[in-house]
């Protein structure tokens, strides 16, 4: 599922064969090449009329020739033309290993988090390839892509969540503040004390206000109520929800709305002074004003986090952070400052995918 | 019409008339509306029908009736409540069985038809005593026209023997029995002594001692005739005053002779009210003593046997420490000593009778002084004969004094310990015996005498009266009263007369103890199991077959449950706890194989622990190999100590001085509630298994997110959350366990046990005990009760109070999910 690329309707058969195709690693077969340029062609034409079949094979995508009337191809449909065969973006679908671009100016803060080489397996299906980045300190990282591109899957690789999945197993480091995330020495426990998570759905306990914030601090035995009351008064601030909630932090949590309750959640990730906020989507159930409360939020948290955030929305990513990513089916296409990303990028294909011609 | 049909065979129009809402009935859904809903009423009807039946015949049965009296063709008469009205068809061949009186009245109903209407009554007539039989059918052709009458002074008395009286009110009666002197007795005993004594005086002396002896009797006879005198003063003129001579004949006071010996005065009230009225004066004080006196017996004596049992027990322990035996002389020992112990008081008793004489003698009366002259040579010669008898039982109780003391030492300890306590008990129960006795005489002295049916007299002492009304005076107050104080007697008292009367407190203690206990050993287990197969365990076909299997349990029918926990619990794990692997029939290991079977154990758990240590801290490689060697490891390591546990040949059992009595090798109440832990834990286990899996996995990424460890995340968010789920589960099982009977009677349940399993005595808890039972006191009092037509209604009531009490506690245990569903929406945990 991790592979299942395509973010619009039209595409996603497509996608699926051509996840598929990858899956197996035979990247240079002619089926899995036909399916590569149909999801390519899906993916970027405007107009697709045509469904490429099997037997178009290589040459044939690359005429650029329209397929034969339906029902000819289980592949799906497509146009497929020359350009976007020879495209990063095809070559990836394919299953091709292609070099991440990656703009020297973000090595220009020191890295809170290293990725190194890190390639990550669902069972036998990878969803991540080989991807390295390092994500500055006191900054807000974004990443992007299409569905199913990986970036969640990353995030989540980042504070070790992938580890209650049974069937994952991974390759490559990651480095938090030069110590190892993925070595058999640490304690996975202690290691996700020093990082914050907030997901795409707000998911505040069934507990009051208070205790959801200070439940890092519960968990690690904390009874002092001076301490507690401070932390949660010092970490609801930080959420910009303390002057909305100071008279009821004994009601239940789950009286709030859903913005509030996510930045609830944001309260509850910075409680324990993280050394990186990781952010999972956390706008994406929200509706526009709750949305704008939570970027201003993540715009104030810059300087004092290192923030890494997942996001769908482009707009978003531009607005509120400092450096993006942009992944492809589980590999880092292009990674640089945000304005570099956004205004030239190196690649064509980001340019595409950021301009909405793709995904 | 056929323009129509012409009009739908275009396509087109076809499918708009059959869009069109309304016609076709399936489609708009009417009939599944009604269906469901008629299912629903159905359903709803019987279970509320149910409810009705149980409700209307369960309150009803503690409701005073009036009595009615019907005379029968016979001359005979029936008096009793009227239970029941049946109709039936009379006919020829019935009337044909029948023969005399009935048979005359029945053909002048049937009046020459083949068959006719009638009806017939159900009288409660009581009286079991004299008329063997508690219930009787009247049918209306029987009862002499005009007979049927309400008597204004009929009385229902419960009793506490013999069940219901009936009848009218004759007389109250108390009695006022003679208590003769100190001195009049000590002198009458002494007379009976000296004549016994006397013929063995040499014939020389005899005549002077004859003629004092003459004028002893005389100073007997002249003290009891003062006391009669003085007791018969004391009659007032109050109601009507009878004496009782000693030949038992009754005369009124005023045709007393002055020489009749009475012994006893009767104080008569024959008016009804004015009997009524002492009566209600009378009862309360009797039943106050009454139940003192139980209270005597039970618990006062209960402690003293208790306390004797306990140092036997002592001694039996001893015995199979040491391996001796020595009961049996104790117990001749403790014999032979309270023998000694009555002469030497039968002697104390006679010196101070010759007291008495000698200070009568001292008064002017000189015709005594030959007796206190000879008394010294008379006390010799019964000394003599006093000592030569207490020779014999002297010598044994030295000779068994002296087997005692060779006894190896505990034993010794133990043994004398016994004799102190049994005689300290002797003597407290003797006192509490008199005490006892006195309030017997004390209560005898009241008696209600009541009129049968046909006429023959009734005399009920009030003690054995539990509560009696005038049935037909009864105003409506007084009728809820008795109504309340029947159902009061139901719900605190123990039952009397085979269940079929009294209360079920016994059983509403064992029921609601039962299913508490259950639901203590069931609930933690459950919910581990649960959390295991759910939280931990990764799925797989082991996990699936292990979850398929316990929904299977659940099929199981109880009463294998019950042989089983009979089987397991009662003969193996409380035979081997009461007298070790011997008593459960289990072979014991030599000693030194069971040695070595332990050090081989500890090997293995050790081995076992340090390759889990292994894989807990990498390893990862051959993780899974060593995982299953560890496994394995610790399957056999358990194995072998249950092995070792049942075949310890050191282990003699905590209750071997009571064998071959078992303890716990027989059905109590905690055999019965962990058997029924078994059956309800599949409902427990499956019901958590929702709960647990009803909580999203957002919530534990969430936690975990926050670096809550695995058991953190479940203990703080998981388990808070799925706790009204659990409590449902705790709430169904308590409801499949309250109601189950079957399984109950092979593993603890009886038909009676007023010893309850929590009381005052021992330990204060007596898990082994057996007992009573609410469904399994309907079984009884349906199916195995003597007096049927009685315990009927006392079916539907313990029904009604077996739901009820089922209700309330799960009425309870909802109460608690709601404030625990509160709690955690207001997140004050």
């Amino acid at each position: 599922m991790s592979a299942n690329a395509g973010s619009s309707p039209s595409a996603a058969n497509s996608a699926t064969a051509n996840s598929a195709a990858a899956n197996t690693a035979a990247a240079n077969t002619a089926a899995a090449n036909t399916s590569a340029a149909s999801i390519a062609a899906a993916s970027y034409a405007s107009a697709s009329a045509g469904a490429a079949s099997a037997s178009h094979g290589n040459s044939g995508g690359s005429a650029g020739s329209v397929g034969a009337g339906p029902g000819s191809g289980s592949m799906g449909k497509g146009n497929q033309s020359a350009r976007l065969q020879e495209s990063g973006l095809a070559r990836i679908a394919r299953g091709e290993k292609v070099a991440a671009i990656v703009h020297e100016s973000v090595w220009d803060d020191e890295p809170v988090l290293e990725v190194e080489n890190f390639s990550l397996w669902y069972g036998e299906k990878q969803a991540l390839h080989d991807i390295s980045l390092p994500v500055p300190k006191g900054k807000v990282t974004s990443m992007i892509g299409p569905s199913g591109c990986g970036k969640s899957t990353l995030l989540r690789c980042v504070n070790r969540m992938n580890d209650l999945i049974g069937t994952v197993r991974i390759a490559g480091s990651m480095k938090l503040n030069g110590d190892p995330i993925y070595d058999r020495s640490v304690d996975v426990i202690e290691l996700r004390k020093r990082m914050g998570m907030v997901f795409q759905k707000p998911n505040p306990f069934p507990m009051s206000i208070f205790e959801n914030v200070v439940y890092p601090l519960r968990i690690d035995g904390e009874r002092n109520r001076q301490t507690l009351a401070e932390v949660c008064e010092k970490s609801l601030r930080g959420a910009a929800l303390w002057d909305e909630v100071k008279d009821r932090l004994n009601s239940s949590a789950l009286e709030l709305s859903g913005g509030q309750q996510q930045r609830l959640c944001i309260a509850r990730a910075i409680a324990s002074e993280p050394e990186v906020l990781l952010l999972d989507e956390p706008c994406s159930a929200l509706d526009p004003i709750a949305t704008g409360k939570v970027e201003d939020l993540i715009s104030d948290l810059r300087g004092d986090y290192s923030i890494l955030i997942v996001t769908h929305n482009m707009q978003q990513a531009s607005r509120i952070s400092d450096y993006t990513a942009f992944m492809y089916l589980g590999r880092l296409v292009e990674y640089g400052p945000t304005a570099e990303i956004f205004t030239r990028p190196r690649l064509s294909e980001t340019n595409d995918y950021i301009t909405g011609r793709f995904g | 019409m056929s323009h129509s049909t012409a009009a739908a065979n275009t396509p087109r129009e076809r499918r708009r008339s059959r869009a069109r809402p309304g016609v076709s009935l399936l489609a708009s859904g009417e009939p599944m509306v009604w269906l469901t809903g008629g299912a629903l009423t159905v359903a709803v009807s019987m279970i509320v029908g149910l409810m009705l039946l149980v409700l209307y015949n369960g309150s009803g049965t503690f409701w005073p009736v009036p009595i009615t009296r019907v005379e029968l063709p016979g001359g005979g008469r029936l008096m009793g409540e009227i239970t029941r009205v049946e109709r039936y068809r009379l006919t020829k061949p019935l009337v044909e069985n029948l023969s005399g009186p009935v048979a005359d009245a029945a053909a002048a109903k049937l009046a020459g038809r083949d068959s006719v209407d009638t009806e017939r009554r159900l009288f409660r007539v009581g009286n079991f005593e004299l008329t063997q039989t508690h219930f009787q059918w009247a049918s209306d052709y029987e009862v002499a026209p005009g007979s049927e009458i309400r008597p204004e002074w009929a009385i229902l008395a419960e009793r506490v023997e013999w069940g219901r009286c009936v009848g009218e009110l004759g007389q109250f009666v108390v009695r006022y029995r003679r208590v003769p002197s100190p001195d009049e007795e000590d002198l009458t005993s002494l007379v009976q002594w000296l004549e016994t004594r006397l013929p063995a005086v040499p014939d020389a002396e005899r005549p002077p001692l004859e003629a004092a002896l003459a004028r002893l009797r005389e100073l007997v006879e002249t003290r009891r005739r003062d006391n009669i005198r003085e007791f018969l003063a004391q009659a007032t003129s109050e109601a009507s005053w009878r004496a009782v001579l000693e030949d038992g004949s009754e005369v009124a006071l005023n045709e007393i002779q002055p020489q009749a010996a009475v012994v006893e005065l009767r104080q008569v009230w024959t008016e009804p009210a004015a009997a009524w009225a002492k009566y209600l004066e009378a009862h309360p004080q009797v039943r106050e003593r009454f139940q003192q006196r139980k209270h005597l017996e039970r618990h006062e004596i209960g402690r003293v046997n208790n306390a004797i049992e306990e140092a036997r027990l002592a001694v039996r322990g001893a015995e199979i420490s040491t391996r001796s035996a020595s009961l049996d002389k104790l117990e001749q020992l403790r014999q032979t000593r309270v023998q000694l112990d009555a002469q030497e008081a039968e002697w104390a008793a006679l010196l101070a009778r010759w007291e008495v004489l000698k200070r009568e003698a001292k008064r002017p009366d000189e015709r005594l002084r030959p007796l206190v002259d000879a008394a010294e040579s008379l006390l010799r010669a019964a000394r003599a004969e006093w000592e030569q008898a207490r020779q014999e039982p002297l010598a044994a109780a030295a000779a068994m004094e002296a087997e005692l003391a060779k006894l190896p030492e505990p034993l010794r300890d133990a043994g004398n310990r016994l004799l102190e306590v049994q005689q300290r008990g002797d003597e407290e129960s003797s006192s509490i015996q008199r005490t006892i006795q006195s309030m017997n005489a004390e209560n005898d002295r009241f008696e209600l005498r009541l009129m049968a049916a046909d006429g023959a007299a009734v005399a009920v002492p009030l003690s054995n009266i539990v509560r009696a009304y005038p049935a037909n005076r009864l105003e409506t107050a007084a009728a809820v009263g008795i109504y309340l104080e029947r159902w009061w007697e139901y719900l605190t008292d123990e039952p009397r007369e085979a269940n079929s009367e009294g209360g079920v407190f016994p059983a509403i203690f064992g029921t609601v103890a039962m299913t508490l206990i259950m639901s203590l050993a069931v609930v933690p287990f459950g919910v581990l199991a649960a959390l295991y197969l759910r939280e931990y365990a990764r799925g797989g076909p082991i996990v699936s077959v292990v979850r398929i299997s316990i929904n299977n349990l659940a099929g199981v029918p109880s009463i294998v449950f019950g042989v089983f926990g009979l089987g397991f619990f009662c003969y193996l794990v409380g035979a081997f706890l009461d007298g070790g692997a011997a008593n459960a029939g289990l072979q014991t290991w030599p000693s030194y194989a069971w040695y070595g079977g332990l050090f081989v154990l500890v090997a293995l758990a050790l081995a076992a622990f340090v390759i889990g240590l292994r894989i807990a801290s990498g390893e990862r490689a051959r993780s899974l190999m060593w995982s299953r060697v560890a496994l394995g490891l610790w399957l056999v390591a358990t194995a072998l100590l249950v092995a070792l546990l049942f075949g310890n040949p050191h282990f003699g059992g905590f209750f071997a001085d009571r064998l071959p009595n078992p303890t716990l090798g027989k059905g109590g109440i905690l055999w019965a509630s962990l058997t029924l832990a078994l059956l309800t834990l599949p409902v427990v286990i499956v019901s958590t298994e929702e709960s647990l899996s009803a909580v999203p996995n957002s919530m534990r990424e969430g936690s975990y997110a926050c670096g809550a460890g695995k058991w953190q995340t479940i203990r703080r968010i998981v388990l808070p959350q799925a706790m009204p789920g659990i409590m449902t589960g705790m709430i169904l099982a308590m409801a499949r366990g309250a109601g189950e009977v079957a399984p109950l009677m092979l593993v603890g349940a009886v038909k009676l046990a007023p010893e309850l399993p929590i009381d005052s005595s021992g330990p204060f808890v007596h898990p082994e005990r057996s007992f009573m039972h609410l469904g399994f006191h309907i079984y009884d009092l349906g199916f195995q009760s003597q007096n049927s037509e009685a315990a009927k209604p006392m079916v539907f009531t313990t029904t009604l109070l077996l739901i009820a009490l089922v209700a309330t506690l799960n009425v309870a245990a909802v109460w608690l999910r709601g404030r625990l569903r509160k709690r955690f929406r207001l997140g004050q945990f």
